[in-house]
């Protein structure tokens, strides 16, 4: 029987720094750790604790992984401190990924806060993989002022592909600035998407999740179309610890993707 | 299900061959608080469900190495004493431990490692509850073994192979009709002593506790039952169904240890997110885990009415009289 707590040993063989709080780490896994985009994994940091993460890169590289993590915790500022060449823990992969066979021939919304578009990072370069089944990718990205925003190199990139339409909008501005400022909000009317044919992806910090959430149910969105991701405190990331419990889910094991029909009922969750 | 006699003679003779097999877990004493592990110890059939340790602490133990290897426990276990509030934790343990995605290793190792063996209920302890919560004194389902105390021996119910296997058919008769209807007369006094003490104690009006508990997730009496807690934990440390806990890690080497959902920092997530700041919140969540998550996953109770935490509880929070101020609210 495989041993589900058990960590592989990893390699840091790159640390990439997106803004003065996040930074993505390129890691080398001692055994292949394939993932489906989506799942994430519990990292290691040796004698000290683990964190969960859902990687940011494509889920066709298997070789290695990128994770990208901003400094908000105990085990994330360690983690901030560790250069090329120090090894970490990997367990996984954990949870369940997107259900990208439902999304096919549909409109993909994908809306993120913050280090948030982490996880769509690698959705997205999943959906690059087999662009052909799907309609048009629409995202909103938002964050606090133009020097949080992460993968500032590859926006560019993205949002001249074909399918793809790509806006970024911040909360404050400044001199340089030139492109939207405002809430991740205020730039969800009149989307390029059509609400009966489209799935809503959503990642970003609980309060940004609940007003987006309830800007495109307003936009006639359906609930089973929005997917939410609901990540919380998680230790075992098996399902066993009980941590993450919403309702009846443990999001680590139900999730950490669910949708709002699934949640709309349930309480505490965008606390 | 075999059903046999065992004469007072041949029980102790089965206990003695147990010995040199198993480690032995025992109640020593009518009124045990105890099921302790010493050979040395006679086994006296205990009236009503021991203290300490639950069925939890010999399949999942306090703090217990699982990764990089798992701590294996030698041997094999055999757990007398418990009670049909007992075994019903054990569908709510494997749900969590054996389903899902990943089986927990060293949990399904004990309990394929461990014969279970419980008895009936003939007394039961003023804060019993099991009546309310869908259990009855008497366990009917879940054991390997389950004995029923009669006059001269005991009447013995096997469930399972390995219950089987721990008992020498030499030991066992058939039961005669006597024997069962004597069960079956101690059985249906003992169902009516603690439904009858649950009427007269006032609690029979918690017809649906899932129900009490979800109408009235935002009553006011959660703050006002939370206001003697001392978030000490203790009600979750002596649950017989309260699984949770937390992974620690020790240089790639990883020990699970018990966790208590009414700690702060429980469900705290990195940058200072709780869901559940408040203490009420805290205390809520005990009730919503045992009555509404467990119910929608697998269609019980995660309480089973053993009243452990109602013992333990130094700010005297009676799970009992909560629910029926929601009920009456």
């Amino acid at each position: 029987m495989t041993n589900p707590y058990r960590a592989i040993p990893s390699t840091i063989e790159d640390v990439i720094e997106e803004t003065p709080l996040i930074k993505t780490f390129v890691v080398r896994p001692e055994e292949e750790v394939t993932f489906a985009t989506g799942q994430f994994v519990e990292v290691t940091v040796p004698g000290i604790g683990e964190s969960p993460f859902t990687p940011s890169s494509n889920p066709a590289v298997k070789d290695k992984m990128e994770i990208t993590i901003m400094n908000a915790g105990r085990v994330t500022k360690l983690l901030h401190d560790m250069k090329p060449k120090v090894t970490v823990g990997l367990r996984g992969p954990l949870g369940k990924g997107y259900p990208l066979n439902t999304f096919k021939n549909k409109d993909i919304l994908i809306v993120g806060g913050g280090v948030g578009l982490a996880p769509l990072r690698s959705l997205l370069f999943a959906l690059f993989n087999e662009i052909g089944n799907f309609n048009k990718i629409v995202v909103r990205y938002g964050a606090k002022t133009p020097n949080d925003i992460v993968y500032k190199r590859s926006i560019p990139e993205w949002s001249k592909m074909d399918k793809v339409d790509f806006k970024v909008t911040v909360d404050r501005g400044d001199d340089t600035w030139k492109g939207n400022v405002g809430l991740i909000t205020t730039v969800l009317d009149n989307l390029p998407v059509d609400v009966n044919n489209s799935v809503a992806i959503v990642c970003g910090p609980p309060i940004m999740m609940k007003f987006v959430t309830l800007k495109l149910l307003d936009t006639g969105h359906k609930p089973k179309d929005i997917y939410l991701s609901m990540e919380k405190n998680m230790s075992c990331g098996i399902g066993k610890c009980g941590h993450c419990r919403i309702d009846k889910f443990h999001v680590c094991q139900d999730g950490p993707v669910l949708t709002y029909e699934e949640l709309k009922h349930s309480h505490e969750i965008w606390d | 299900m075999k059903t046999f006699f065992i004469s007072l003679n041949n029980f102790n003779e089965w206990i003695e061959a147990l010995k040199s097999d198993f480690k032995i877990f025992l109640p020593y004493s009518k009124d045990a608080k105890y099921i302790i592990s010493s050979p040395a110890l006679r086994y006296e059939f205990n009236s009503y469900r021991v203290s300490v340790p639950t069925l939890k602490n010999v399949l999942f133990t306090a703090r217990e190495k699982v990764a990089p290897e798992y701590e294996t426990k030698k041997g094999k276990n055999i757990v007398f004493g418990l009670k049909s509030c007992d075994m019903a934790s054990l569908p709510v343990l494997d749900f969590i431990f054996l389903n899902g995605a990943f089986v927990d290793p060293l949990y399904k190792e004990n309990r394929d490692n461990t014969v279970v063996v419980s008895s009936d209920c003939i007394d039961s302890l003023e804060s019993c509850f099991c009546t309310l919560v869908g259990n009855n004194p008497y366990p009917e389902k879940y054991f390997d073994i389950n004995l029923s105390p009669l006059d001269d021996g005991y009447l013995v119910n096997i469930a399972s192979e390995k219950g089987e296997k721990a008992i020498s058919a030499k030991l066992l008769v058939q039961p005669s009709k006597d024997h069962l209807k004597e069960v079956e007369l101690n059985r249906a006094k003992i169902k009516g002593h603690v439904s009858g003490q649950v009427v007269k104690q006032g609690f029979n009006v918690i017809t649906n506790p899932q129900k009490a508990v979800m109408d009235n997730f935002t009553s006011p009496v959660w703050e006002e039952a939370a206001k003697t807690c001392v978030e000490c934990g203790g009600c979750n440390l002596v649950c017989p169904t309260c699984h949770c806990f937390i992974l620690s890690e020790h240089n790639f080497d990883k020990y699970r240890q018990y966790d208590a959902c009414q700690y702060k920092g429980f469900a705290l997530v990195a940058g200072g997110g709780n869901p559940r700041k408040k203490l009420f919140q805290r205390l809520r969540n005990r009730y919503e885990k045992k009555f509404d998550f467990f119910q929608k996953n697998i269609n019980l109770n995660g309480c089973t009415g053993c009243s452990r935490c109602i013992q333990a509880c130094i700010g005297k929070i009676d799970m009992r009289e909560v629910m029926k101020k929601l009920v009456n609210k």
